[in-house]
Parts: structure tokens; C-alpha cells; sequence
């Protein structure tokens, strides 16, 4: 099943008179249940081609779909309403409230989702628990280690029970420990059917990814797939 | 929004504190102005409203309470003329045990029938001033009139050496323009302006009902008078005071200057808090946040702060018109002024928080991948 897609996506912009074109007529689709790298050096467009997956930007020309949605039929407020109901988001500098406590920043993304403050609390209690940060609740990011900050981050993707997650260089200012506990509760989510896109340099990822798209210059220059998957 | 929004202005505690500080001090000076502006009016209109009536003979040209001149009564008052009750208004100088002297302002009246005049008594008797030579003063005009102790009892001396005893002591009942007052009986009064005795500088008029007014004005001009609205006497006396002297305009002004003040700060503020949120503003939009969502946690962000402020500001102009009735000034701080300073609160906010709603629409979620 795709999840999400892009077909012929064509993303340019003028920089200081110049244009640039950050995506030049990508296609890809997406498997749902699958952890998919997006690599490349700096500049080939990988957080380009996540935002427009994302419903983030709508690029110059081309289709994107997502999660059953064409997104250039939307406006902003249907984009943010697919993302709100199925997307889940985590980024390199984590992005949270600085003045809310680690469950407070969950909650805050479920209150979103309008659910009862009961029931919200109660489901981020379990998220942060599901990575390892019981005890934590009542903390502010200041006072977490960085791995904890971004295992917050992946409480607050993980609450919304999300069907696909976006990642953006999730693990590269982590050290290693942290980054494998991180990685652990995003391959627990694609064990149970779930979908992550990772935009990223980190070699360790690797490993555990079962498709590796590779950017440079805005267009795919490679499309692998680990053994024994689609 | 709202518990985002709270825990946000916590921990932005000092800068939350400085703005409510900033913006309450602002919205005070609102009220303060407004309530100084309506304090002078009602100190110089004191004398007409106090004495009442329902129209005033006035000398013909005079507009102004302090402008009296030697006026009969109407002498064949109309039907409709329940009384006409005698006031007198003048200038005088009391010479101080110093040997300085001080302008003085002597209002007459008929203190027998307890006419309202002198009010705020808060020591002696106003009724004790029916008797010859007896005044009242209030207690913060004492010590320029030589009086440092205030009490009832003590002479005020004019300067041909006449002396008037103190037997009432007001608080609150002060000329617009500070210089005391000295209440006393209208024959004294009379005595002390040279008026014969069946003249006043004003005489204020009760009648039995509407209508009456076109027949005392022709009764008036029969005695070489006019007759006012006891209103009209008393506006335009304020006005004359207030605005004509430019201490009204200037207060306008520095309400609106403050008001102006006020908005510049909250909008600078809401900007500021929008910049350094920013990041996280674009998280929540990411994440799928509602515009509406959004809306409301600046609302609440900018709705807390004006409730704050607003608070603030209406302590500190009740505390600032209890000190300054201490120097003798009256600040008006009432249901209307309170409504004019939430008017300028409530514009300010509405302006802050749609120029903040604009800042917030320029807020792209994309950012969050930069």
C-alpha cells in the first residue's frame, strides 16, 4: 500500500535573482510499513522533498498524495488537518516548548487532535513511557539530556498515533547510545505497520532501513531496496 | 492554547512581569489623566451643583461662576418660582499670621437652609455658619490660610483685619483653581463684598416644574438679568476652566499619548514573544495546528497580559487618586473612567492581536526542516 507519493514534483525558487530548483522531477512512492532513508549531500534537496511529502510546501508543478490525500487540492488548513490526523514529525533540533514539561508537549499536540485533557495526558503518559522516559513527565527540555529531548519529540510523533512519520535528521546530533534508543522506538513503530521517512547523513541508519533514496541536485540518482523487501 | 499560552508568559516570567508593568503603568496614566480631567471639571462646577436650582440669574455677559456682579432678585417672580435663593461669589485676601497674604474665594449662601454648601464636612457644623462672621474651609487649604493645625475654633483674618471664625472643616471641597475657599453665611457674605442686602452676585432659582424657565429668563431681564440652565452655568464654567485654560487638552493629550504609548509596547511586545516563539509556532502549524489553534494562543498570550495590565493599571490609578487627594486634587476613578480605560485596553489588544494574527500567518511551517 502507498502511502504517500510524488510524481513528477518539480520544487524552484528565485534566491537573490538566481533560480534555484530544489527538486527536478521526482517520483517516488512510498511503502507503507517501511523505514525509508532520504540521503545526499547538503543542498541535494532531501528536506525539500520531505516538506512537500509532508504537505509542508507545495511544490512548483508536479502530484503529491499522502496518506490518501492529493495535497495540491488542499489549502493549508486541509494540509495541516491530513498531518494533524496521521503525521507525525521529528526534528533534528527537537522543536519543543521550551516553557511546557516533556508531557505537557505531548499533550499540547494531542490537544490538537481535540481529544478529552483525560484521555490526552493519559496517552502521553504512555508514549513517553514507550521511550524509556518514565519519570521524566515533569521535566522541562532544559533540564533533559539531548537524547531525552528527542525521545520527547518521538513521545510527541508517536501520541498522535500517526501513520507515517517524517524524520529530519533525527539522530545527528546524538551520541550513540541516545541515537539507538531513538532508532529503537521508530523500528518498534515500523514493526507495527507504521511508516518513516528519515532525511539524513547518519550512517547508522542504515543498517535497519529497508529503502535508501538518494539525492543530488534535486533528482534521484539512486533507489535501493534492502534485500527481501518490495 | 490557553494552558500553552500560560505556561509560555511563566516562563517568560521577567519579561511577562516587565510588559504588564510597562503596559499597566500606561493604561493608569490613561485613567489618572482621564479621572484628573474629570476632577477638575467637577471641582470647578462644585459650587453650581452643590447649590442647585434649577436656574441661575446671572449678570448679563457673565458665563462663569467667579465673574458674578451685584444682581437684584427677580421682582415679580412667576408662579412657577417656588424660591430664589441668594448666592454670593467674590475675591477676597486673608493675611496669615506671616503677615503674607493669600487670595481667598468667599461663597455665600443661605446657610440656615442647609443648601448643600459647604460639603464633605468632616468637623464643626455647617449650620453653625448662619451665625455673623463664621466660616468653613477645607482641611487642605488650613495651612495656606495660616491654619498649620486646621482645627475648628481658629480665626482666619482678612486683611482690613476682619475676623471670620472657623466652625466647619470639609475634606474634598476645593476650587479648581486651589485658592480656598471660605464658606459663610450670605449676609456675611454680603458684608464682606459690599452688596446691600438684597442683593447677590447670583440667584439660583427652584421651580415647580418644566416650562418655567421662558418666564424667569423674561422675569430676568426685567431686573437687568439673565437666567441660565443651572447645567449651562455649570459647564461653562468648566469649560472655562479646564479646557479654556488648557490643562483639559493637555490631560486629552497625554491620554492619548499614553493610550499610543501603551499600544507601541503591546504590539512591540506581542512581535517579540512571536519572534521568539517562532520556531515553535511553526511546530504546532506543522504538527497540523488549526489556524484558529494558532490565533489562540497569541489571543491568550496577548489576552492574558491585557487582563494583567488592566488589573495593574486600575490598582495603580485608585491608589494614585487616593495619594493625590492627599495634595488635594481630585481624581475621578469610576465606573467610567474604569470603562474608558478598558475601551483603550480593548482597543490596544484588538490592534496588538491583529497585527499579531498577521505576524503569525507570515509564520511558515516549513521552517521547522531549516
Amino acid at each position: 500500500m502507498i502511502i504517500a507519493s510524488c510524481t513528477n514534483v518539480v520544487h524552484a525558487f528565485d534566491d537573490a535573482g538566481e533560480r534555484v530548483v530544489a527538486l527536478d522531477d521526482v517520483s517516488v512512492e512510498l511503502e507503507a510499513g517501511a523505514l525509508t532513508l532520504v540521503v545526499g549531500p547538503s543542498g541535494s534537496g532531501k528536506s525539500t522533498l520531505l516538506a512537500a511529502l509532508a504537505g509542508l510546501l507545495v511544490p512548483t508543478s508536479g502530484r503529491v498524495t499522502l496518506d490518501g490525500a492529493e495535497l495540491r487540492r488542499l489549502d493549508a488548513e486541509g494540509r495541516a488537518a491530513v498531518r494533524r490526523n496521521g503525521v507525525g514529525f521529528v526534528f533534528q533540533s527537537f522543536h519543543l516548548f521550551e516553557a511546557l514539561t516533556a508531557q505537557e508537549n505531548v499533550e499540547c499536540v494531542l490537544a490538537l487532535q481535540r481529544l478529552p485533557r483525560a484521555e490526552g495526558a493519559a496517552r502521553a503518559r504512555a508514549a513517553l513511557a514507550q521511550v524509556g522516559l518514565e519519570g521524566c513527565e515533569d521535566r522541562r527540555p532544559s533540564q533533559l539530556s539531548g537524547g531525552q529531548r528527542q525521545r520527547v519529540a518521538v513521545a510527541r510523533a508517536l501520541a498522535v498515533e500517526p501513520r507515517i512519520i517524517f524524520g529530519d535528521e533525527p539522530t545527528s546530533a546524538l551520541d550513540s547510545g541516545s541515537a539507538a534508543r531513538v532508532l529503537d522506538a521508530l523500528r518498534t513503530f515500523v514493526e507495527t505497520g507504521g511508516t518513516v521517512v528519515l532525511a539524513t547523513h547518519d550512517p547508522r541508519l542504515r543498517a535497519m532501513a529497508q529503502r535508501i533514496v538518494t539525492l543530488e541536485n534535486g533528482r534521484v540518482v539512486a533507489d535501493e531496496r534492502a534485500a527481501g523487501t518490495g | 492554547m490557553l494552558r500553552v499560552a500560560l505556561a509560555v508568559l511563566r516562563y517568560d516570567r521577567w519579561r511577562t512581569s516587565l510588559l504588564i508593568m510597562a503596559l499597566g503603568a500606561t493604561w493608569a496614566l490613561v485613567i489618572v489623566q482621564l479621572g484628573l480631567r474629570r476632577g477638575f471639571e467637577q471641582s470647578a462646577r462644585a459650587v453650581v451643583d452643590h447649590v442647585g436650582g434649577d436656574t441661575w440669574l446671572v449678570a448679563k455677559g457673565v458665563r462663569v461662576l467667579d465673574d458674578g456682579e451685584p444682581l437684584p432678585p427677580l421682582a415679580v417672580p412667576p408662579a412657577c418660582v417656588r424660591a430664589q435663593r441668594p448666592v454670593v461669589v467674590d475675591y477676597a485676601q486673608v493675611r496669615r499670621p506671616d503677615g503674607s497674604l493669600t487670595t481667598v474665594q468667599i461663597v455665600g449662601v443661605d446657610a440656615a437652609s442647609a443648601t448643600g454648601v459647604p460639603w464633605g464636612v468632616v468637623a464643626g457644623d455647617a449650620r453653625a455658619l448662619a451665625e455673623p462672621m463664621m466660616v468653613g474651609i477645607d482641611e487642605a487649604d488650613a495651612s495656606k490660610l495660616g491654619l498649620p493645625d486646621g482645627g475648628t475654633g481658629r480665626d482666619v483674618v482678612l486683611r482690613d483685619g476682619t475676623k471670620l471664625r472657623v466652625r466647619s472643616v470639609s475634606r474634598g471641597a476645593r476650587s479648581f483653581t486651589q485658592t480656598p475657599f471660605l464658606f459663610v453665611d450670605v449676609k456675611t457674605a454680603r458684608g464682606l463684598a459690599g452688596l446691600r442686602s438684597a442683593e447677590a452676585t447670583f440667584w439660583a432659582v427652584d421651580s415647580t416644574g418644566a416650562g418655567c424657565g421662558e418666564e424667569v429668563a423674561r422675569a430676568a431681564e426685567a431686573v437687568g438679568a439673565r437666567a441660565v440652565e443651572r447645567e449651562e452655568l455649570a459647564s461653562s464654567t468648566a469649560r472655562h476652566w479646564v479646557d479654556d485654560s488648557g490643562i483639559g487638552t493637555l490631560l486629552t493629550a497625554g491620554c492619548v499619548l499614553s493610550a499610543l504609548v501603551g499600544a507601541a509596547a503591546l504590539f512591540q511586545s506581542v512581535l517579540t514573544m512571536l519572534r521568539t516563539h517562532a520556531k515553535e509556532i511553526a511546530t504546532l502549524r506543522a504538527l497540523g495546528a488549526r489556524r484558529s489553534d494558532l490565533s489562540a494562543f497569541v489571543g491568550w498570550l496577548i489576552g492574558s497580559v491585557s487582563v494583567g495590565a488592566g488589573c495593574l493599571a486600575l490598582s495603580v490609578a485608585i491608589g494614585c487618586g487616593w495619594m493625590l487627594r492627599g495634595a488635594g486634587l481630585i481624581v475621578v476613578v469610576d465606573r467610567s473612567s474604569a470603562l474608558a480605560g478598558l475601551v483603550v485596553a480593548v482597543i490596544s489588544t484588538g490592534v496588538a492581536a491583529f497585527w499579531g494574527g498577521r505576524a503569525l500567518a507570515k509564520i511558515d511551517p516549513r521552517t521547522v526542516l531549516e
